[in-house]
């Protein structure tokens, strides 16, 4: 069941609750992903965490405020499939906001499509300290379709993720992988 | 004509490196100062533009109008900055050294490193936090839509793709408009009042044309800027003098207040109001495009008359005129191009490389080095700075021996500038491009390397990057590139068991070279259709001559010439590639060291690995530019030929020449490093050779090398080249800079366009590379501008080791051992 559908009769107090130790249950899957070997859920995890800090983090929604966007993040062997899109999103007692919502499909018609070489390409781009767009397009690491300033800003929302889940180490964890 | 050049150049002689630091303290703080500025990003500009840009997104405004009410707008209220005791009003940006921030073009790739620009290893650029949340917040989304790709991927986004994945060519319109040299004499005489009211007449004249109408409307609100910009520099000096209680800063400025109040509204009336007055409409300019290769052009000529006038009348003496330039060629370098790490990594370590002309003839033909010559020339010696970017033309038959020598004493004694430009080869190139002899002689350096008639030709000169080691990729392999796919990209030309003569694979590499080119130019003439929609230049186009004439802005073709320029990444290694596969594939007397084309190409697929013989072969047996093998001449001169032939009648945007050139930046090293394997032998990932240079470390004297270069037809190389040359060091004495002129000379005898130089030994720049300490400033020519060896990323810095090393004596290779 979708995780916050099943916010839906419960006060707004126990969902912000509820949220937030769903963050907390991703920043550890995020830690153990990354120093782990098998790194094929980051981007997935990435991306949870980040619809979910748009929810309950007011400074980081500042950044998709009136945004509406789509994004397809894949791979040339055909592993990685997931879109993110930006919109206005309901969560029960919460007006709607600007949101994310992750889904593990390609949506059609997206503003920007990333394919990665494979899912090694994604994750260093992913572990790198700065994410480098160019570099990993020169690098033949990854291709992009569709509006670049897009890709430009979404690196930015993945880049300030580890800060906003409150993990001070996290860059140093990225930057000191492998 | 020119009597006290004996008189200044021994005044001049009294100034030294080695004295500086007493006989002008000025010169030489402003120096350390230099050295120690970081580079910060400058988002004032941004803000300005963005928020003009917002509030008048609703209204019916031409685009003219808009743009200049923005740049205006910038310009009248942009906060004054004297960062330190130079003696000129105006500044780039806010901070020492500052990167300024152009949205409507390729800013917003910084947008991933707003939280690590400032601390990236490769020359940070420090973004304050608060800047960060402006531009992500308030800038950044208002142009996600509307900068200039986003433009151009809405009607041609095959093309625009293809320049993203940056192997197949790049179209520097998506990032800059730039490379040019404005006409500043033409502030100096009227003033900017003088224009603007010039402006305003012709807006009544024409005022049943409305696209005249506009232009010159729009003129007038970029105008209203620059003097509200000098207004405010001379108000903000007067009130610092107030308040200032050293009397040495207190009476600089004051005379920058003074000044400024003058200039550029009205004509200069002597050297200091002069240099100032060129030095604001500079910094003017950046606040409408780019800064990036905007040059202040021949300024021993520009300046000429106000320098002599003040200095005969005694109201100057040569140390007043020393400080004075000196403190502009430190305003020249006072801004960086704002660069993404990717970008940083890979071609990182350049300035703004604005250009400065000296020397060589007048419009008549005659002799122009004078006075001013020597005195910029000595500025040049004491101040070797990255920018400005200090070119010396010499015309072999009108200039004289003593002006040639003093070029090569200052080349040998700073180690790196100037560089030296053939007039005559030059002029003979500009007018076989449509310019009149009269303005053809009268060219400036843009950028680099390039040539144009300042303020006459809007030349564009870094329009489009050819990638030849691409098409010689998709020659060996029937039209595919490595990163677009099994198909051939534009057309299938063969595949290499096809070819059974080098003719037949030489039609193939020129097929590929005619479909790259047309897409190239295809795409960065819709880029420039897009520039005459959204990014109209009414500032820049009122220096120019032509557009006030016609009511034509620049960018629509309004200026006297209209050229484009094309430059190419990887000559000599193509060459040397093309070489070898008619060697050792299609040559039937070769005995030692024969392969089918198509066991060839596997060996390079597969960087050489296990092909050892062959890697030796071609490390000393094939025939190399740069060598006088009768294969490498005739293959070296063909693909000129070639070059020229493609792009040679196809028009620009503005009805203007496409231009030819074979220079590299830093491009040769940066994409060399992302690159697989040559036919030459160059293994994967290593740089290109630099511009025209023939490839690094073949034993060959320096004359034969020279020869090779000098015998390239100059005529079909219109947009010019750099050859980058490396001595080793000697004692600069007279005889030592007499052999070095003569050496430059005969190359230009033989045809040779242009020249630079490194005076140092693989020795020290390997300490340098190694400890960077040891060497903190060392000056080096990369192509076609300088830098600062320590800013150069490790691929630089190791082909600047590998050039082929000469002894000046000698004339002998001296090999990397």
């Amino acid at each position: 069941m979708d995780f916050l559908r099943s916010l839906e009769g419960i006060s707004k107090n126990l969902q912000k609750y509820l949220i937030k130790y769903r963050l907390k249950r991703l920043k550890r899957a995020i830690e153990k992903e990354i120093t782990g070997d098998v790194l094929d859920k980051l981007l997935f995890l990435l991306l949870k965490a980040m619809s979910l800090l748009f929810i309950v983090d007011k400074e980081y929604r500042k950044n998709i405020e009136d945004f509406r966007a789509t994004y397809v993040i894949c791979s040339e062997d055909k592993k990685i499939d997931v879109s993110a899109v930006f919109k206005k999103i309901t969560v029960p007692f919460f007006t709607r906001e600007d949101g994310m919502t992750v889904k593990d499909t390609i949506v059609e018609n997206p503003t920007t499509t990333v394919t990665f070489k494979d899912g090694k390409a994604m994750v260093e781009f992913l572990l790198s300290a700065s994410p480098d767009v160019i570099a990993g397009m020169l690098n033949n690491q990854l291709s992009v379709s569709g509006n670049l300033n897009y890709l430009f800003k979404f690196v930015y929302l993945l880049w300030l993720i580890p800060e906003r889940l409150g993990i001070n180490d996290f860059k140093e964890v990225l930057s000191h992988h492998r | 004509m020119y009597e006290k050049i004996d008189e200044v150049r021994e005044t001049l002689k009294k100034y030294t490196p080695e004295n500086m630091k007493e006989r002008l303290p000025l010169l030489d703080s402003l120096l350390g100062l230099h050295y120690t500025a970081k580079a910060a990003v400058d988002i004032e500009r941004a803000r300005y533009i963005t928020a003009h840009f917002k509030e008048t997104e609703d209204l019916t405004l031409p685009m003219p109008v808009r743009r200049a009410g923005a740049v205006g707008r910038y310009l009248s209220n942009r906060k004054i900055y004297f960062h330190d005791d130079n003696m000129l009003g105006g500044a780039t940006t806010g901070k020492a050294l500052g990167a300024p921030l152009y949205p409507e073009f390729f800013g917003l790739s910084i947008w991933p490193e707003l939280g690590t620009i400032s601390t990236r290893k490769k020359n940070p650029q420090f973004l304050d936090k608060k800047d960060a949340d402006i531009l992500n917040f308030e800038v950044f989304p208002y142009w996600m839509e509307r900068s200039i790709s986003e433009e151009v991927r809405k009607v041609d986004p095959y093309r625009q793709s293809l320049l993203e994945k940056m192997i197949i060519y790049t179209i520097s319109k998506a990032a800059t408009i730039s490379h040019t040299t404005p006409s500043y004499e033409l502030v100096l005489e009227k003033g900017i009042k003088g224009i603007l009211e010039e402006a305003r007449e012709k807006q009544v004249e024409y005022g049943d044309d409305e696209e005249k109408s506009v232009f010159y409307h729009s003129v007038q609100i970029a105008m209203q800027g620059v003097l509200d910009y000098a207004a405010n520099i001379s108000r903000e000096a007067a009130l610092k003098a107030r308040g200032e209680t050293d009397p040495e800063r207190k009476k600089n400025f004051q005379r920058i207040a003074e000044i400024c109040k003058q200039v550029p509204a009205n004509p200069a009336k002597n050297y200091h109001e002069a240099v100032n007055s060129l030095w604001i409409c500079q910094v003017s300019v950046f606040a409408e495009n780019s800064n990036m290769a905007i040059n202040p052009g021949r300024l021993d000529q520009i300046l000429y008359p106000y320098f002599i006038r003040d200095y005969e009348s005694g109201e100057l003496t040569i140390e007043d005129a020393l400080k004075i330039s000196g403190s502009l060629w430190f305003k020249i370098g006072d801004n960086v191009n704002l660069v993404p790490e990717a970008a940083e990594k890979l071609f990182g370590g350049a300035g703004a490389v604005p250009a400065v002309t000296l020397g060589g003839v007048d419009r008549e033909g005659k002799n122009a080095v004078n006075e001013l010559t020597y005195l910029l020339l000595k500025i040049t010696e004491l101040l070797p700075l990255r920018d400005p970017n200090v070119n010396a033309r010499f015309h072999p038959e009108e200039n004289l021996v003593e002006y040639r020598n003093e070029v090569s004493r200052v080349i040998l004694t700073n180690k790196a500038i100037p560089a030296f430009f053939n007039d005559i080869q030059n002029i003979k190139t500009l007018v076989n491009q449509g310019e009149t002899l009269e303005h053809a002689r009268d060219y400036a350096v843009i950028g680099c390397v390039e040539l144009g008639s300042p303020g006459r030709d809007y030349s564009a000169s870094s329009s489009i990057f050819m990638m030849m080691y691409t098409i010689l990729y998709m020659a060996l392999h029937n039209g595919r590139t490595l990163i677009t796919g099994e198909a051939p990209l534009w057309k299938a030309t063969g595949n290499p068991d096809d070819f059974n003569s080098f003719e037949q694979f030489w039609q193939a590499y020129g097929a590929q070279t005619r479909f790259m080119a047309e897409n190239a130019v295809a795409l960065n003439n819709t880029y420039g259709e897009k520039h005459k929609e959204f990014l109209p230049t009414p500032l820049l186009s009122a220096l120019f001559k032509g557009p006030m004439e016609t009511g034509r802005d620049l960018i629509c073709g309004g200026a006297i010439y209209n050229s484009s320029g094309v430059t190419h990444i990887g000559f000599p290694d193509v060459c040397d590639s093309l070489c070898a596969i008619k060697d050792i594939c299609f040559d039937e007397n070769n005995t030692s060291m024969r392969l089918s084309l198509a066991e060839f190409v596997t060996a390079v697929d597969n960087n050489f690995k296990g092909y050892p013989l062959l890697e030796a072969y071609l490390k000393n047996k094939a025939p190399k530019y740069g060598t006088d093998h009768p294969v490498a001449v005739d293959i070296s001169r063909r693909l000129i030929e070639l070059g020229y032939g493609v792009f040679n009648g196809q028009k620009n945007y503005r009805d203007g020449n496409y231009r030819v050139a074979y220079w590299t930046m830093t491009n040769h090293a940066g994409y060399g490093s992302v690159t697989g394997a040559l036919p030459s032998g160059r293994k994967a990932n290593l740089p290109f050779s630099s511009g025209i240079t023939p490839v690094s470390q073949i034993d060959t004297a320096l004359t034969t090398s020279l020869d090779a270069v000098a015998g390239l037809n100059s005529d079909e190389i219109p947009g010019a080249y750099a050859l980058n040359m490396k001595f080793s060091p000697v004692e600069c004495s007279p005889e030592n800079a007499d052999r070095f002129g003569s050496i430059v000379q005969t190359y230009m005898d033989n045809g040779g366009q242009q020249i630079q130089f490194n005076i140092q030994d693989y020795k020290t720049l390997k300490e340098a590379r190694d400890d960077p300490e040891s060497h903190p400033h060392l000056l080096v020519r990369v192509s076609g501008y300088s830098a600062y060896f320590n800013s150069l990323n490790r691929a630089m810095k190791d082909e600047l080791i590998m050039r082929s090393q000469y002894d000046l004596s000698s004339g002998e290779f001296v090999p990397l051992i």
